[in-house]
């Protein structure tokens, strides 16, 4: 009866461990190294209100170093030795694609907090940041109808800018505009002249940047050093973290589609910034990613005690319809295709590194990660296409 | 309550209470607490599981509805007719110039067609009839509506620019168009199906990148009854309940049933609706017990549906749900209380077998102190009073006894002292004789019983201070017997005693009771007479004793004869106290015996007062 009533309270208090995965070398490191401080305040607060099933979460953070193979490794080493409850990680939809074999392996189940470019829906991921439908669309929309017809589009070369200038280059030829020039430089790339180079050839009305991690950096360093400060310029990638980063904001008609914008006037937002802040520093910006990677634990938490397991496969179950008043507005898991209703807004970059909201969809969108134009067949066609083209690319 | 506690009965009662009910009691409550917290998580688990269940259903439901709509945006058959139906409409209206939405399709006479319309009706028709739509509409590319099956007043109305703009059509087909995505507007009135309630779903119709226009399912609030109807698991008193928010204010979008008329048309801020309504309606998902919309207690589970932007609140009174925890507390409330009955009716029985025998040695004892000892108590009760009675017979018993010994001894000593008392005045009644017997001999002379000339001196002294007080006179006569002296040697002293006792009896004879006689020795005698008031009233009292004392005596078988003689001296003439009265008198006497003895010859001079 004592070894029972032991076991018993042992695992009562054992906590649930979970694992993430994010940057903190590398060239990604800059955009991912904050995503750990929002999961930890996350995981803080379930822990301060008492813990999850009566058991503490417990993180297991591990460096991903800006490297796919390296994150998908230490996540298989993560589901098996260190029998976590789920996975938190990946920025870039390389890694994810990377991961996403590993927790299929293990029937497992990783969140994605990152808006990217759809055309995927793996059982066994909750895809916690932007569909295509709700951040490349309507951005790109709100862009032509705004600066005109002719767009110029850079993104880093892998395979979230490549599938978003596929499905802007739709919604361009919808409108009868014209994509006159696209560029891609690889991750991590500092040298931005063959870009100023199109620029000053093309003069296109406006850019629309798909470059992730540092090299936005250097983008932004080249544009005011080329004098291209009054360029249109929407950037899909660009967060609060990454400005603060600069040095200087130099460029006033910069616009990002996020889904969270720290600067969002609500209540629950202005919280949840002073608790970051008050938790992590008062100088840290805030990013969607950040908010969607906060968001995700409390949805993992909630799906938990619903579920009153950890377990992987009943959590993953009990997360469909899961929804949340996050700090961006309300968010709910579509069971359908495994992402998440979510509202977008558009801000213009200010000087203090914070983005001023000038557009939102107020009402939540519903996902589609594959575009309902196409039939979902006609996109994984596509974005095998896509795959391939670029293996043809990076094999010299 | 004091008067209570102070007696055996209350107490027992107390104790008793404290250790039976109160116990029975804190089990009780622990008891039925956890059942009800247990039961209320299982009701609270299966409505939220419930909760999940509709929120599937419903999005499920509406996603097979988006499916459809997809797949019809996809097919071949409405992509021409959208093209067609475009061109046909621009044909009409440059042809015939008749007002948008005033020509019929038959009207029409589609030159460049390679639609059938009656193919695409078919189609439609049937599509229609297999889901249960209101209507599928398609809209080319400039917003104009240019196919309905229901053909309703908003066939060829223009949505940018028509008088349907404002309706939730208009907006999905915006939306569609803006981003190549398919959407579910909200549920509103719209007018060309007479204002009933209906929403859309509009899925952008795209052909070689290019925007064709969209296609538009009409949907009636009506299509969601059987999900949300469907009380499966709700008991008698369950309902789903859905809202949604228009800026800062509530709309329920079911009929309620308690509040039959609120549906749609009743606008209620957000603050003011119910709390779980306001959670689900906040996006938050939850469950537990709380309050509807008319203030019910229930148990609910409320969920946000996305799909819908709608709250959702699946309840049932909490008064159903927990109905056992009722049913289990009234039962235990019951046998609660006969629990207390038969513990205080044991409580007062233990108490009465307890405080009876008490009473009754009470009323033995109070008996006994007023008095009747012979008073026993009933050894009946318990072992210990009834040793306790026993005990009390048994010093009852020994204190009787001890009291009538105590009686026969008191009586035996009271007895005695009795008797000594008797003794005592038996002993004071032989003083007081001996003692009058001393003070007669002392004051009176033995032989002729005469008091004597001590007692003379104070009963003379008397008589003058009498005599003085009232004025009077007195008269002493000193009486001397002749020839005593020759009688008494002749015949003996008791001859002469004899005649000493006879003058005696003959001065008490002749003298009043006021009058005083005395022997002051030998042959010599006082007399007093008091109460004269002459001097000369003497004279017959001495003429009289004379007469009385010269008689002859006769003793024995002796007559002797003695002439007495007499003095006599009155006060206060001859002297104003005894001494001198008597020796007055005594002085007279002697001369009168003188007297005599020189005339014997003379016979018996009579003593004169001179």
């Amino acid at each position: 009866m004592v070894g029972v009533l032991h076991t018993g309270e042992e695992r009562k208090t054992e906590p649930i461990p979970i694992g993430v995965i994010y940057s903190l070398t590398g060239n990604m490191a800059v955009s991912e190294a904050p995503l750990i401080q929002a999961v930890t305040l996350a995981v803080e607060e379930i822990n301060s209100a008492g813990g999850l099933l009566g058991r503490p979460v417990e993180l297991m953070t591990v460096d991903g170093r800006s490297d796919p193979q390296h994150t998908a490794a230490e996540a298989e080493r993560l589901i098996v030795d260190g029998q976590i409850a789920a996975l938190f990680a990946c920025w870039t939809s390389a890694c994810r694609q990377a991961v996403k074999p590993v927790v299929e392996r293990h029937h497992h189940l990783l969140f994605y907090a990152l808006q990217y470019e759809g055309l995927e829906q793996s059982p066994h991921i909750i895809y916690g940041g932007h569909a295509p439908n709700q951040q490349i669309i309507p951005g790109t929309r709100w862009a032509l109808e705004r600066w005109g017809h002719r767009v110029y589009l850079i993104g880093s070369d892998y395979i979230f800018p490549r599938t978003a200038h596929f499905i802007i280059r739709d919604l361009v030829r919808a409108e009868a505009a014209e994509v006159v020039g696209e560029r891609y430089v690889p991750l991590g790339h500092d040298r931005m002249e063959a870009v100023i180079e199109d620029l000053e050839r093309l003069r296109p009305d406006f850019i629309i940047n798909t470059v992730n991690g540092i090299s936005n950096l250097y983008l932004l360093d080249a544009l005011h050093a080329a004098g291209f400060s009054d360029l249109p310029l929407l950037s899909f990638s660009v967060s609060e973290s990454d400005l603060t980063a600069m040095e200087a904001v130099h460029h006033p008609r910069h616009y990002a589609v996020w889904g969270y914008f720290q600067s969002l006037d609500t209540p629950l937002n202005r919280e949840f910034v002073e608790r970051f802040q008050r938790r992590f520093g008062a100088d840290r910006p805030i990013s969607s990613p950040m908010e969607s990677a906060y968001t995700n634990v409390h949805l993992w938490a909630q799906a938990v005690a619903a579920a009153g397991s950890a377990q992987p496969a009943r959590v993953n179950h009990s997360l469909m319809l899961q929804s949340r008043r996050a700090p961006s507005g309300i968010v709910t898991i579509d069971p359908a295709t495994r992402h998440q209703w979510r509202t977008f807004y558009i801000g213009q970059a200010q000087e203090d590194g914070q983005f001023e909201i000038v557009a939102a969809m107020e009402q939540p969108i519903r996902p589609a990660p594959f575009p309902s134009y196409r039939s979902v067949a006609t996109w994984q066609r596509i974005a095998q296409e896509i795959a391939y083209e670029l293996q043809q690319g990076s094999t010299p | 309550m004091k008067r209570l506690l102070s007696g055996i009965s209350g107490r027992l009662l107390v104790g008793f209470g404290t250790l039976v009910v109160l116990p029975v009691l804190l089990l009780t409550h622990y008891m039925l607490a956890a059942y009800e917290r247990s039961l209320t998580e299982t009701v609270v688990t299966s409505m939220s599981t419930l909760a999940n269940h509709n929120a599937r259903k419903i999005d499920s439901y509406l996603h097979e509805r988006l499916t459809d709509t997809l797949l019809l945006s996809q097919s071949v058959l409405v992509r021409s007719a959208i093209e067609d139906g475009s061109r046909d409409t621009l044909t009409a209206v440059a042809r015939e110039g008749v007002e948008l939405g005033a020509t019929e399709p038959d009207a029409t006479e589609p030159d460049t067609s390679t639609l059938d319309p009656s193919k695409l009706e078919g189609f439609l028709e049937t599509f229609m009839e297999q889901t249960g739509y209101y209507d599928v509409l398609l809209i080319d590319a400039a917003g104009t509506v240019v196919f309905s099956i229901k053909q309703e007043s908003d066939l060829y109305t223009n949505l940018l620019s028509g008088p349907y703009r404002g309706t939730q059509l208009a907006s999905g087909f915006r939306h569609a168009r803006d981003f190549l995505t398919i959407n579910l507007t909200n549920f509103d009135p719209y007018p060309p199906s007479g204002d009933d309630i209906a929403a859309f779903l509009v899925a952008p119709v795209v052909a070689e990148g290019r925007f064709l226009g969209s296609v538009a399912v009409q949907l009636a609030l009506s299509l969601l009854d059987p999900i949300i109807t469907d009380r499966t698991g709700l008991g008698g008193s369950g309902e789903i309940v859905m809202a949604r928010l228009d800026g800062g204010v509530g709309r329920y979008m079911v009929p309620l049933r308690r509040a039959p008329d609120a549906v749609y048309q009743r606008r209620i801020p957000f603050a003011e609706m119910p709390p779980p309504m306001q959670q689900a309606l906040s996006g938050n998902a939850g469950q537990g017990v709380t309050y509807d919309y008319v203030g019910q207690e229930v148990v609910a589970a409320w969920r946000y549906i996305p799909t819908l932007r709608w709250g959702m609140v699946v309840k049932m009174d909490a008064a159903e749900a927990l109905a056992p925890v009722t049913q289990l507390r009234q039962l235990t409330f019951a046998l609660l209380a006969a629990i207390l009955v038969v513990t205080a009716l044991t409580g007062i029985a233990f108490g009465r077998s307890l405080v009876l025998p008490m009473h009754r040695l009470k009323a033995v004892t109070d008996a006994i102190k007023a008095g009747d000892y012979q008073q026993r108590a009933d050894p009946a009760g318990p072992r210990e009073i009834r040793q306790f009675a026993q005990a009390f017979n048994a010093m009852a018993e020994r204190l009787n006894n001890a009291r009538a010994a105590l009686e026969a001894r008191v009586e035996e000593r009271t007895q005695e002292l009795r008797e000594a008392n008797a003794r005592l005045q038996v002993e004071i009644e032989e003083r007081r004789h001996a003692e009058a017997r001393l003070h007669h001999l002392a004051h009176h002379d033995p032989l002729t019983n005469l008091p004597n000339r001590h007692s003379l001196q104070d009963r003379l002294t008397q008589a003058i201070a009498m005599s003085a007080r009232e004025g009077r006179q007195l008269a002493v006569l000193f009486i001397d017997m002749d020839r005593f002296k020759a009688i008494n040697d002749t015949y003996g002293h008791q001859v002469g005693d004899q005649l000493l006792i006879q003058v005696a009896e003959r001065l008490r004879e002749n003298l009043r009771a006021s009058d005083l006689a005395a022997r002051l020795g030998g042959d010599e005698f006082i007399a007093v007479a008091t109460q004269i008031n002459q001097p000369q009233e003497g004279v017959p009292v001495a003429t009289k004793l004379q007469a009385a004392l010269s008689e002859p005596f006769v003793i024995n078988d002796l007559t002797l004869s003695s002439t007495p003689s007499i003095g006599l001296s009155i006060y206060p003439d001859d002297g104003a106290t005894a001494e001198e009265l008597i020796k007055k008198a005594d002085a007279e006497m002697y001369r009168v015996k003188r007297g005599r003895r020189r005339n014997q010859d003379n016979d018996g001079d009579t003593p004169v007062r001179r």
